[in-house]
């Protein structure tokens, strides 16, 4: 009995110890010097980056999660890019914006001289030309594996190359989106040299014309990006931007805290607080360009059933899924598109939430014999910081009106094939805008055309498409503000997704680093150490 | 004794394709069409045919483990990644030296302080300290060692400066061996940084061998330091310290050897949930990654090159302990 | 178990303590649906994130659940498992070892090299290669960590039957022509059942570390259920603000799994005096 007793009481002893402060709250040594190394003026001569997971592919037109995008943005470059802090449009590899028709059709782009590719091949409208037919037609001899954002350029008729440094864009009709389309990654610019002697292995061995080049590669373990010497315009003033991955943002967050890393993007937003508070760190943030949901699969039973999804729909309480999940930092959504968009429908009644509808709702489903899933990821996203707990919550949400939900949780690597899988049941999922429109919410992730790497809900709404494709070509602001409206409509009726939340993009960021979150892209290279 | 060994030697191949073929019966019986999975997308009849046929999974099971085990013994090629299109080879490359090196870590650390405590308990029995060596070595095996590891990171992870068992991604060295401490010295940077990040797992790791070997080295040195040949030299008047340490260890040491290879390929298997609290970058996160990343060929793999270390320590210390011990006969 | 073992056993300090702390338990998860003014698994019960409180007296989670509330629950799921899993490895491994011991010859050879086998695999390992076929779920758990415990009972019981059928009572009603089931059930393995108890209790501790061990990995039981290992992956993937939940869960395991390792201790000792260490 004594000995029993004694091990007892050790256990709860050393359980005491080591455990008598939780967070005591103070930060180790700051970040700046995260190890030994040595360093440039200013700071060290790198910056650790550590990040949900590692990324998969590192050519840009096989891109769609914004892991492998965080590296692209910044070893690619496109013709225009987004503002510095800003969402409206300036050159980038191009001179200047492009001249274009009076039909809309016929889009001419100058581009920069003397540009060259990490490899040492130059920069020419060849390789404009090249990096757009590989991602817009799947049987080009160089097109990737997958192409995710493919079905986004099939505006494009036909690019040309004009003359060496003149490309002319023939588009199939009109687009009010197409110049913000073209700061996006996947139409980063690829030297075709690299793509054509790497061949499979070009995923893993990227070369474009951007300020960082790739250095090494350990899978899962690191990847670093060293400062590009023959870059054409201003150097970073950082030589290397390591990125690590780490799964768990409590062990990412320590890191920062005992200087082993300087910016987390994916701590939990439960920590923000403290993270303000400590003197060490500070939060980077801009507003939500985001949207959280859950896509149903249209094509399958009960899931395709207006009845099942309205119930689901009633079921989630949105205020609690922030207060919970989110511990308030998000916004409750009321459409897919988020409200700090233009052409956003603030008049829009928030979702419902009325578990005795859903009770009855979901009494009038057949709910066939195989049980309820719920597939969801298990990396943290934007949207998603804590992407279990959001299934729990759905699954413990559903419970209170008798749905009984099995989850399935999936890595990143998996979940890709996952979510686009015809026979899967309904998913979570979301969505990072690429730019400040609601064209890339809407069309991207619920038009017929979009293709079901994006449109995992498999939709197809005849008149919700015709309205979204409309408006894509309608150049009046007023009218296509009218579209998106009727589009909105149409999908909080049938919908094909429910839209959760919008979160802010949140990083905590050491002391002794400047770092700003572009809110569209992972901007790097125009991070500094402070000099003090 | 050489019948033994032989006979064992003889079997082990055996074995080993029993294994392998059962990983890879089970990892087929998952559903799922593995040609679409490596295809990464639903294709078109045809599409997937070709892939079937490039891949020979269009062959029957027994046929296809044939082929792959082919690959795997002549030219140590464990196939490709579904879904990271990368050598799986490459990856055990990585993988397996970083898990020897922790079991080896936790193995040394284990003989340290379980023989100490062993020996101790021994000499001191019935005293406090027997007691609570007893109590150390049952609260050994029945905690859970990730509970353990997440306990040690906490109070210590920030004084070391290592909140996780990755080294500094700042440090570029070439990585001959795979094993850190190995090429941290031959690059010579990075030792101390090495240490540091393998000392919290290697502690949480070692806990039951610990506990086990404290055990056993109690009641062995405990049989021998009452014989009557360790009786004959206290009369005869040799120091205390020497009776123990010479007279008696010496020849308790063989059961405790006997454990401690055993508890090597435990360990091997203890290392799976270790890495995942301290993210070690070995073996056992990486099949956990694989897991969920549903990466078949990698998970196969992985298990087939741990079961497969497994045994051969395994038979490395039967054959060990048949030279040490002849006496030892086996049915 | 005659007088003598119980008296043995009942002399076994240690043993009766385990016993007591799992009655204690047994208790305290049988009874907390009735007890407990909280529901499991439902969001925002109590406030997020509370220390030890009146209100919560282990504190609650992030999402505003009680944590004791919900390490009961985990209790019985814990424990159900530990035990289901045993069942399994027993319902298999039993009439297996019995099966190689009775009979000898090729039957003998083909299950001991299967048992062979599978104990060339780190027991984690093999667990964690079926839950990767499987998929994760409580079916998956259970089956996994039975699986692993099969060699084990095979081996033992092996080995206690090849010992009692050489023993005159068998060889005498084998000699008045009873069936070989009829010896093997009636007449040889109630004296094997000595081993098996301590085994199987033994087992259940196993058990409950191993499953946990897979929830821990997120390759268990399913997100967010009131699982032992499963609590403690939740606390640690929030432990800087609700530590509390993996220290209490991982104790919670390490309290039970002593428990039954102590009454496996006192049953072996009282089943086999010889085996006594001190």
């Amino acid at each position: 009995m004594r000995r029993a007793l004694v091990s007892i009481a050790v256990l709860i002893t050393l359980t005491l110890l080591l455990t008598g402060c939780p967070d005591s709250g103070a930060a180790a040594n700051g970040g700046g010097n995260g190890g030994d190394g040595g360093g440039t003026a200013g700071g060290p001569g790198y910056l650790i980056y550590a990040r949900s997971t590692d990324a998969t592919t590192l050519d840009p037109a096989e891109v769609l999660y914004g892991e492998d995008a965080k590296v692209t943005e910044n070893v690619y470059e496109t013709l225009v890019t987004f503002e510095d802090a800003g969402i409206g449009l300036v050159p980038k590899l191009a001179t200047a914006l492009p001249t274009i028709s009076e039909d809309g059709k016929t889009w001419t782009f100058t581009l920069r001289q003397g540009v060259t590719f990490h490899d040492g091949t130059a920069f020419d409208a060849a390789a404009v030309v090249f990096s757009f037919e590989r991602l817009v037609s799947a049987d080009h001899p160089h097109a990737p594996k997958q192409r995710p954002y493919g079905p986004t350029y099939g505006v494009i008729e036909k690019v040309e190359a004009t003359g060496d440094h003149e490309v002319v864009f023939s588009l199939k009709e009109p687009s009010a989106v197409f110049l913000q389309q073209l700061a996006m990654f996947p139409v980063g610019i690829v030297s075709p040299t690299a793509v054509k002697e790497r061949g499979e292995d070009y995923r893993k061995s990227p070369s474009g014309t951007g300020p960082y080049k790739l250095e090494e590669w350990r899978h899962r373990e690191k990847l670093s990006l060293v400062r590009y010497d023959g870059y054409w315009g201003e150097k970073p003033a950082i030589e290397r931007v390591i990125f690590q991955p780490v799964s768990d943002s409590q062990t990412a967050l320590e890191m920062l805290k005992n200087g082993e890393a300087h910016i987390v993007d994916h701590v939990t937003l439960a920590d923000i607080e403290a993270i303000e508070k400590n003197e060490n760190l500070y939060v980077a943030r801009t507003p939500s360009l985001n949207v959280g949901y859950l896509a149903f699969n249209m094509n399958k039973p009960p899931y395709n059933d207006q009845k099942f999804r309205d119930a689901v729909a009633l079921a989630i309480d949105r205020d609690a899924l922030n207060k919970f999940v989110y511990y308030g930092l998000a916004t409750p959504s009321k459409t897919i598109v988020p409200p700090v968009i233009w052409g956003d429908t603030s008049e829009l009644t928030p979702y419902e939430h009325d578990l005795e509808k859903a009770k009855k709702l979901i009494t009038e489903v057949d709910l066939g014999s195989e049980p309820i899933e719920l597939w969801h990821m298990t990396f943290a996203r934007p949207y998603m910081p804590e992407p279990n707990r959001v299934a729990e919550f759905v699954k413990d949400a559903l419970s209170k009106i008798g749905l009984e939900v099995k989850l399935q949780g999936f890595e990143k690597a998996s979940y890709t094939n996952k979510t686009k899988d015809p026979d899967h049941p309904m998913c979570l999922l979301g969505w990072n805008a690429d730019y400040a429109d609601p064209d890339n919410f809407l069309y991207f992730l619920l038009h017929g055309e979009a293709g079901d790497d994006l449109n995992i809900s498999f939709w197809r709404n005849a008149e919700f498409d015709t309205k979204v494709k409309a408006a894509q070509s309608e150049l009046d602001p007023a009218k296509r503000k009218a579209l998106y409206a009727r589009a909105a409509e149409l999908y909080r009726a049938e919908k094909p997704s429910i839209s959760l939340v919008h979160v802010p993009q949140l990083a905590a960021v050491s002391k002794a680093v400047e770092y700003e979150v572009h809110p569209i892209e992972y901007r790097l290279f125009p991070a500094r150490f402070k000099t003090n | 004794m050489t019948a033994y060994v032989i006979r064992r030697l003889l079997v082990t191949p055996f074995l080993l394709i029993a294994v392998s073929f059962i990983v890879f019966g089970l990892i087929r019986s998952v559903p799922g069409d593995p040609a679409e999975a490596l295809l990464g997308e639903k294709g078109s009849a045809e599409v997937l045919a070709e892939i079937r046929k490039t891949h020979g999974l269009d062959k029957p099971m027994v046929e296809q483990y044939r082929i792959y085990m082919t690959g795997v013994v002549f030219r140590g090629d464990f196939g490709r990644s579904y879904v990271h299109h990368i050598d799986v080879t490459d990856e055990i490359k990585r993988y397996l030296p970083a898990t020897i090196e922790l079991t080896c870590a936790a193995m040394a650390i284990s003989l340290i302080f379980g023989v100490g405590l062993g020996v101790i308990a021994a000499v001191k029995k019935g005293t406090w300290v027997d007691y609570l060596s007893s109590v150390i070595a049952l609260i050994g095996v029945s905690v859970p060692v990730y509970w353990l590891g997440l306990l040690l990171l906490i109070a210590f992870g920030k004084k070391l400066g290592a909140s996780s068992g990755n080294l500094p991604v700042t440090l570029f060295i070439e990585r001959p061996t795979g094993f850190v401490l190995i090429d941290t010295l031959i690059a010579g940077e990075g030792f101390g940084a090495a240490c540091r990040h393998l000392i919290l797992p290697a502690i949480a790791l070692s806990t039951i061998p610990v506990a086990l070997i404290a055990r056993i080295t109690r009641s062995s040195m405990l049989d021998v330091l009452e014989s009557d040949y360790v009786r004959t030299a206290r009369a005869k008047g040799v120091a205390p310290w020497k009776v123990v340490m010479v007279h008696a260890f010496r020849n308790a040491l063989i059961p405790i050897v006997t454990l401690a290879g055993l508890e090597f390929g435990y360990l091997l298997g203890g290392a799976v949930l270790t890495e995942t609290v301290f993210t070690w970058p070995g073996m056992g996160t990486w099949i956990v990654k694989s897991v969920q990343d549903r990466d078949y060929p990698a998970i196969q793999a992985a298990v087939i090159t741990l079961a497969t270390t497994f045994v051969l320590v395994n038979l490395l210390v039967d054959i060990l302990y048949a030279f040490i011990d002849p006496r030892i006969r086996y049915g | 178990m005659d007088d003598r073992k119980l008296r043995i056993f009942l002399g076994h300090r240690t043993a009766l303590a385990g016993i007591a702390i799992l009655v204690l338990i047994t208790l305290a998860a049988g009874l907390v649906g009735l007890v407990s003014p909280y529901d499991s698994d439902a969001f925002g019960q109590v406030e997020e994130s509370l220390g030890p409180s009146s209100e919560a007296w282990l504190g609650s989670d992030v999402s505003g659940r009680d944590t004791l509330t919900r390490l009961l629950f985990g209790a019985r799921l814990s424990l159900f498992i530990g035990i289901t899993a045993v069942a399994f490895s027993m319902v298999i491994g039993i009439p297996l070892g019995a099966i190689a011991g009775y009979f000898g010859g090729w039957p003998d050879m083909v299950i001991s090299r299967l048992v062979d086998l599978m104990l060339s695999f780190p027991s984690i390992l093999l667990a964690i290669c079926i839950a990767a076929a499987m998929g994760i779920g409580l079916d998956t758990v259970i089956i996994a960590v039975g699986v692993v415990g099969v060699p084990q009972f095979a081996r033992q019981v092996r080995a206690s039957v090849l010992q009692i059928k050489e023993l005159e009572f068998v060889m005498a009603s084998r000699a008045l022509g009873a069936s070989h089931f009829r010896i093997l059930s009636r007449e040889i393995m109630p004296h094997a059942m000595g081993p098996i108890i301590v085994l199987a209790t033994l087992g259940i501790g196993t058990s409950i570390l191993t499953a946990a061990g897979l929830s821990f990995l997120g390759l268990g039981v399913e997100t967010g259920t009131a699982e032992w290992g499963a609590l403690l992956k939740d606390g640690y993937t929030t432990r800087s603000k609700t530590i509390w939940v993996s220290v209490w869960s991982g104790l919670a395991i390490s309290v039970t799994v002593l428990a039954f390792n102590l009454v496996g201790d006192g049953l072996r000792d009282a089943y086999d005096p010889r085996s006594r260490v001190t």
